[in-house]
């Protein structure tokens, strides 16, 4: 059940292309899809809705701006509509509310926050900094959850702790337990803003259907040159194979984990990669076929692979062998 | 001398068993399946589910190998089932591997796949097609 938080005012940068609903109702078959807003649109936030289960948020949008022509099926200045925010694949970037020239603002509503800044507090585990003009939590922060009641608060703060610890776990380096708690260096790089936005780019452009023919090294290397994981001026362009991964990224500075004595034996399979690794693989059968190549989404069995297209496990994987596990430590 | 012993003995009960596999047993095991096997369900997590098109897979595997062992003197029924299972794999294989694994014969004994391949759904057989000729282009071109 979602929890209706109040009215905000706030500006919206959109990042990646998102659909607009009609209504607050993101599952599946709910046939409220409107249009696209292409990335790059801009908008004001009028309402905000949170769903407690899965931590993520609807947002009512005003939109302000779409670049480029219109088009039939794209969103329309002035329109309004719904999107769906999650905090672990942020497309939509919260700014401070642009206030009219000569328009006295109400100093209560510029005191504010915005959903951008309850995620940012729910991150970063600061909490709610207390506003100037507010003698307590709830005053300063009438947008998000947080209620004057002491019960409620409580609520709500258990809620957003459910949120914190999800956001830490799902983003944070090696989870507890790992084999790769013990390797800064491995953690550091899966954590490294690179590989972030590598995943988050392969993740939102990837392919439903593979192609005709297949180009899962063309893919990988065009996530990586927009994750900035790779230089754009390197050798990587030209080659055509994916089993070539393995050289090309080690003269881009990447390591192979399975070749260097540090990591021996610990990759066994797909699935004990590190997030963020780039998988080379062979042919086992043909010694003339390209291979194949994928990026790990995540550490352990939890991660997909994302490459032309997005595998959630790591079967299945036919005449398959794992050569190359690569990473860059100097990230 | 141990090891080469025991490396004899495992080299010789893998060969007996992938000869083991005939031409009936291979299709038997084909009409076996059916997309009831690649339902996500509450009993039937996705890693099951994806053990599962990792045995189809094998057996078209194996299937392949049988054909070309038997030089394409295969009953047209058994060319349907493997056909029909390596569309059934497209489910849950975003790679799509079966198209791949039905190279060979594509190569080999064009008019015997396609006659199987006739026999399919229009859409289905088209997308075979598509990711055979694919991977064929895949192999020569490189997929960078």
């Amino acid at each position: 059940m979602p929890v209706q938080a109040q009215e905000s005012v706030g500006g919206v940068a959109i990042k990646g292309n998102l659909f607009g609903h009609s209504t607050a109702d993101f599952q599946k078959g709910a046939g409220n899809t409107e249009f696209v807003i292409p990335a790059g649109s801009e908008g004001v936030v009028l309402e905000t809705v949170f769903f407690p289960n899965t931590g993520n948020y609807g947002v009512r949008l005003r939109i302000t701006k779409v670049p480029g022509k219109p088009r039939r099926g794209l969103a329309k200045k002035g329109d309004e509509t719904w999107v769906y925010y999650s905090p672990k694949e942020p497309w939509l970037h919260f700014t401070k509310p642009k206030n009219a020239k000569g328009k006295k603002v109400d100093p209560e509503e510029e005191n504010r926050p915005e959903v951008g800044d309850i995620v940012r507090a729910v991150k970063e585990g600061t909490g709610f900094k207390k506003k100037k003009n507010s003698s307590t939590e709830a005053d300063g922060c009438s947008t998000c959850e947080f209620r004057s009641t002491s019960s409620a608060q409580d609520g709500n703060l258990k809620d957003l702790k459910k949120i914190q610890d999800k956001i830490k776990t799902s983003s944070q380096s090696a989870p507890a337990g790992s084999q790769w708690v013990n390797y800064p260096e491995v953690a550091k790089y899966s954590d490294s803003s690179e590989v972030k936005k590598t995943i988050s780019y392969a993740m939102r452009n990837k392919r439903s259907h593979i192609g005709d023919p297949p180009r899962c090294y063309h893919y990988v290397k065009r996530w990586m040159y927009r994750g900035e994981l790779v230089d754009p001026e390197g050798k990587i362009v030209n080659s055509p194979n994916a089993k070539n991964a393995v050289r090309d990224l080690k003269e881009q500075g990447y390591i192979n984990m399975m070749e260097d004595p540090r990591y021996k034996g610990l990759i066994k399979n797909p699935d004990d990669a590190p997030k963020g690794a780039v998988l080379v693989y062979r042919n086992t059968r043909n010694a003339h076929h390209p291979g194949h190549v994928e990026i790990k989404t995540d550490w352990g069995d939890n991660g997909g692979y994302v490459a032309e297209v997005y595998r959630k496990n790591n079967q299945p994987l036919i005449n398959r062998e794992l050569i190359g596990v690569m990473i860059e430590e100097s990230l | 001398m141990k090891k080469f012993i025991l490396c004899f003995f495992s080299l010789f009960f893998i060969s007996l068993s992938t000869q083991a596999m005939t031409v009936v047993e291979g299709y038997k095991k084909l009409q076996s399946y059916s997309y009831k096997d690649l339902e996500v369900t509450k009993d039937q997590s996705e890693k099951v589910v994806g053990q599962k098109t990792s045995e189809m897979l094998n057996t078209i595997d194996q299937c392949v190998a049988l054909v070309m062992k038997e030089k394409g003197n295969v009953p047209a029924e058994f060319m349907e089932e493997m056909v029909r299972v390596a569309v059934l794999t497209f489910q849950n294989d975003p790679l799509e591997s079966s198209g791949e694994l039905l190279v060979p014969l594509y190569k080999q004994y064009k008019p015997l796949l396609e006659k199987a391949i006739d026999h399919l759904p229009k859409k289905s057989a088209k997308d075979l097609r598509e990711r055979i000729e694919g991977a064929i282009y895949e192999e020569i071109h490189g997929n960078g």
